[in-house]
């Protein structure tokens, strides 16, 4: 694994500090995390919401953010909002919902 | 491959951003203010009905004290709460601040004097008070009007919320005209019947035109978040909008041909059905089975609605030949919403709360979940408290049981208490909770 995978991984696992509360699951868990990439110590993540309008936007985003930046090797995070491919229930983790 | 928008870029190290995570949500402080004096009236509403079960019981609708209790409900728990929801889901639907705040807080206090006044001049009889409360109740119904039209009209897109809230804007304001019409005319040469026709009419304008196009416009959004529904189709909605709009409009109109009152009270029917088959629509394309106490209290609600909309042409067409039957009717419907709205609250209230409290330590520290900032079993027992407390009031007030009358608005006030206490908890003890490390207040 090189050190940007081993990054990312660590992303990945910060990220599921990040919960949706009015659901009570983590957002990685739900399969609202489309991607994350780290490129020159800059994590990218792309992420979508439930649904367009969600009031949780703010939250989740700003909550990414302060995850991200937790983990050792990145120095700045980037948010992504993305509504295409449009999240399903059928995205979140078999079994959690 | 993904789009790639504009990405937002928070530098290392990432302090809490207050502005991002409050978006463009007002202060708490202005639904939250709205939700306490809402909780307030839905107690004094309550223990009304308790003090005055007699009348209840014997069917005298046009008693003062009976107008006084049903005013305590639509006036200050019904409304009060719907304002109060629409200055936090507004900004957030459409994407724009409130227009004006100030003038929110200003409607507020208009609203709560102006009904304190207008129960006070109706139990009393002191038609100078009872003016100057329905003056504060106007000036407030044209203040939200006035505020939700100037932030609507900075809206973007326009979907199918857009236009419910909209079309109550209208009814927000013939509503108080309509009621002021007939305060004046209160001492008139009326009969019975014809003043029973006009209360009917000032009663549906404010409940098909404000209350249940609200809640078509913001069940609509609020609904499939809530029961994680996806995949419903919207059509029944965009019918109960187009028919309950047409059905409040000509109700508006004081045209008193039994044909055109028929019609119209026919189109309010059929658009308050489309509204229940879409709420049937969203529980039934939930994703998650399990239904939490406040959605269980809302589907409560929704089943009361049907049952007063099944008994509303029977009430309606037999009018004051029937009074028992009458007031049950009136009874369903405002209880039903009531029980609708209740259960709403468990889903606004903790959320807002979790929102200001624990939204900031998203990602930094293990936070509670929105239903762990109140007792599943408290709150439970306060909707089945609400729901019996409702059924029973149907129920007898129609077979005229003064002591069951009596032991159901006692049930009914239990439940309000119970839930004025579960809510004004999570408010109160979230925010000491978030002052020691974020740790859940059950």
């Amino acid at each position: 694994m090189t050190t940007q995978e081993h990054t990312e991984d660590h992303v990945w696992r910060a990220l599921s500090a990040v919960i949706d509360p009015e659901i009570g699951l983590d957002i990685v868990t739900l399969g609202l995390v489309y991607d994350v990439q780290v490129a020159e110590r800059i994590a990218t993540v792309t992420f979508t919401l439930t649904t367009p309008g969600c009031p949780m936007e703010h939250i989740i985003q700003s909550g990414i953010q302060r995850a991200a930046s937790e983990v050792e090797g990145v120095t700045e995070v980037r948010t992504q909002l993305v509504w295409e491919p449009r999240w399903h229930p059928g995205m979140a983790q078999r079994g959690m919902l | 491959m993904l789009p790639n928008p504009a990405p937002a870029v928070l530098p290392r190290p990432a302090a809490p951003a207050a502005t991002l995570a409050m978006g463009d949500a007002p202060s708490p402080w202005l639904p939250g203010l709205h939700f306490a004096v809402a909780l307030t009236y839905f107690v004094l509403g309550s223990g009304a009905l308790v003090l005055y079960s007699d009348h209840l019981a014997r069917g005298s609708f046009f008693m003062p004290q009976v107008a006084a209790a049903t005013h305590l409900f639509a006036l200050g728990w019904i409304m009060l709460s719907i304002f109060g929801a629409l200055y936090q889901f507004l900004p957030v639907a459409v994407g724009q601040p409130l227009r004006f705040t100030s003038l929110a807080y200003v409607g507020l206090a208009a609203h709560t004097l102006g009904l304190m006044g207008f129960i006070g001049g109706l139990v009393s009889g002191a038609r100078g008070l009872l003016y100057l409360g329905a003056c504060g109740l106007s000036s407030s119904f044209i203040s939200v009007a006035f505020n939700l039209v100037a932030t609507l009209r900075r809206a973007d897109e326009r979907p199918l919320t857009w236009w419910a809230l909209l079309g109550s804007a209208l009814f927000l304001v013939v509503t108080p005209a309509y009621g002021l019409a007939l305060g004046l005319n209160l001492h008139g040469d009326l009969s019975l019947s014809q003043r029973f026709v006009t209360v009917a009419s000032h009663a549906h304008v404010a409940l098909v035109g404000i209350v249940l196009l609200v809640m078509v416009g913001v069940a609509h959004r609020l609904l499939p978040m809530f029961l994680l529904s996806h995949g419903a189709s919207e059509r029944p909605a965009w019918a109960a909008l187009a028919l309950l709009f047409g059905g409040a409009l000509m109700l508006s109109i004081p045209y008193r041909n039994t044909f055109y009152l028929t019609a119209a009270y026919a189109m309010s029917g059929l658009g308050a059905l489309a509204f229940l088959i879409q709420a049937a629509l969203f529980f039934k394309r939930r994703v998650r089975r399990a239904i939490d106490p406040g959605m269980r209290l809302a589907g409560a609600g929704l089943i009361g609605l049907t049952v007063a909309l099944l008994i509303a042409p029977f009430a309606l067409s037999r009018g004051t030949s029937h009074p028992p039957l009458l007031s049950a009717y009136f009874v369903a419907l405002l209880g039903a919403i009531s029980l609708f709205i209740a259960g709403h609250y468990y889903k606004i209230v903790p959320f807002i709360v979790w929102y200001h409290r624990y939204g900031p330590l998203v990602g930094l520290q293990k936070v509670p979940k929105v239903a762990e900032l109140y007792s599943e079993k408290l709150a439970l027992l306060s909707g089945a408290l609400l729901a019996l407390g409702w059924l029973g009031l149907v129920v007898l007030t129609f077979v005229g049981s003064r002591l069951g009358v009596w032991i159901a608005s006692l049930t009914l006030l239990t439940g309000a208490c119970l839930e004025a206490l579960i809510i004004t908890r999570v408010a109160l003890v979230a925010r000491l909770s978030a002052a020691n490390g974020g740790r859940s207040p059950r």
